[in-house]
């Protein structure tokens, strides 16, 4: 697909370098292509952190109760996933989805609003933190999270940036199930979160059966999706099911 | 949290009534009596991935899930193999005929028109659903549809327990357990139980929650020791 051609690009392309615009075409290519929603989001968390100032990056939608729950991470690390999943008391997350704009704090070593938030992201080394909202039409969904280890937070640029990635996350999300059956958004988002799941439990099965941790399971489910072109939920799927088909991946080592 | 506080309550005022401690039963009938589209039904998952009916609020919903079984077709055994809710207003429109032929027509026979059907789903593990039937027209969305979904989230949490033996259910921290179901660790830890003890995914997250309520503890502290290595579950049901 040409970046002419693609309707992400054009909103961005004017204020941003080349570097995102090719990221956008390669996300682009990915939603039009086989697509695998977990594949996609965790691809999408990674090109914002090689992207913008931020050193980890979490994507966070809602379930039917309005609490925050994990979708997505650049990073599979225990403590990053326990301080997005903080958020379903408080945090810039929970903050940016109730009122659907920006959530920030510049300088976390003076912030007050999340306590226990923000002594989780400073004991992590975190001093700035950005959130964006995930809005479809006139609802919000979830968020983007963005952490970062200097304070200041992100030039206005890349919370442009960072607010066109969370668009696309949302996109992503809810066009996966388009072509399927008319059901609701809110049907289409707990797909999202159960497939989530799926990645937790190979995770924590691969762990045992290659003497790992859960986030070094993760890498090598990943690395196997890329390797052999499968779809990371597709691999997750194998790895529960115990399938032949994975046993390059799976064997006792 | 709303929602989920007010599932609840509704669930342990019918208990309470009966002087009983809150089952499966008093969730389908809060349901039915709560979220007003119909009677409803509770399957669990059987060994063959096929509708195990287990109660019914009406006479009518528990013809409806004998004849699921019976086919072992129609929107129950399909939600079976998906983790999203089917919802259908009105069984002759045309597309579910094609789709389940025998059950539409039979169960159009019994005077069937809307079927709401909630897979009970926790990642790769699916224990069971939750049907509402009607005899009249009826379409579900917003806030009804919420309320269905959140009677969906509790039937899940109390299935597993009924499925780990656990008779007596505590109600006071409902709304964090339907919280803590849904963090990343638990799930971490019940791969990890499954691959060690070499058991299926469904029977490790039924072991991980007998323990946390044998040993009082939550299923999120009880993840942690899983997986930091501080505790290993055996097939003996020790530690």
């Amino acid at each position: 697909m040409s970046e002419q051609d693609n309707p992400f690009i054009k909103q961005v392309v004017t204020v941003l370098d080349r570097r995102v615009a090719n990221a956008f075409v390669e996300l682009a290519d990915t939603l039009v292509s086989g697509f695998d929603t977990m594949d996609f989001l965790h691809s999408l968390t990674q090109r914002c952190v090689e992207l913008l100032e931020a050193t980890a990056v979490g994507i966070l939608a809602v379930d039917q109760y309005g609490t925050l729950n994990l979708l997505a991470a650049s990073s599979e690390q225990v403590r990053l996933l326990e301080l997005l999943q903080l958020q379903n008391e408080h945090g810039p997350c929970l903050d940016a989805f109730h009122t659907g704009a920006p959530a920030v704090s510049a300088d976390l070593d003076t912030e007050t609003r999340w306590p226990r938030f923000t002594e989780a992201a400073i004991a992590q080394g975190f001093h700035s933190v950005q959130a964006v909202p995930m809005r479809l039409r006139h609802q919000v969904i979830g968020a983007m999270n963005l952490f970062m280890t200097k304070p200041g937070g992100l030039t206005e640029e890349s919370v442009a940036v960072a607010q066109s990635f969370a668009d696309v996350a949302t996109i992503s999300i809810i066009q996966v199930r388009a072509l399927r059956e008319s059901e609701l958004l809110a049907e289409q988002l707990q797909s999202a979160l159960n497939s989530r799941i799926v990645i937790e439990q190979a995770k924590g099965m691969l762990a045992v059966q290659r003497g790992t941790n859960p986030s070094g399971a993760f890498e090598l489910m990943r690395e196997y999706s890329r390797q052999t072109r499968t779809p990371l939920s597709t691999v997750a799927q194998l790895v529960i099911q115990r399938s032949s088909e994975v046993a390059a991946l799976t064997a006792r080592r | 949290m709303d929602q989920a506080a007010r599932v609840w309550e509704a669930i342990r005022e019918i208990a309470a009534a009966e002087q009983s401690p809150v089952t499966l039963r008093h969730m389908c009938l809060a349901c039915e009596s709560t979220v007003r589209a119909g009677s409803v039904g509770l399957y669990l998952a059987s060994e063959f991935e096929l509708p195990d009916p287990l109660f019914a609020t009406s006479p009518f919903s528990e013809k409806i899930l004998e004849l699921h079984a019976t086919l072992g077709e129609g929107p129950s055994a399909a939600a079976f193999e998906q983790d999203w809710p089917i919802l259908v207003s009105d069984i002759s429109d045309p597309a579910y005929e094609r789709r389940w032929p025998a059950f539409c027509t039979e169960a159009a026979g019994l005077g069937l028109v809307s079927i709401f059907t909630f897979p009970l789903a926790l990642g790769a593990i699916t224990v069971g659903a939750l049907e509402i039937h009607s005899d009249r027209r009826q379409s579900l969305h917003g806030a009804q549809l919420a309320e269905a979904r959140t009677f969906a989230e509790a039937a899940l949490v109390l299935v597993c327990d009924y499925l780990a033996g656990i008779s007596s259910v505590a109600g006071d921290d409902f709304s964090s357990r339907l919280v803590e179901i849904r963090w990343a660790e638990v799930h971490q830890a019940t791969g990890m139980i499954a691959a060690q003890l070499d058991i299926a995914l469904d029977e490790a997250f039924l072991r991980l929650r007998a323990h946390s309520y044998a040993t009082g503890r939550s299923l999120i502290d009880v993840s942690g020791d899983i997986i930091n290595d501080r505790l290993r579950l055996t097939l003996d049901g020790g530690s």
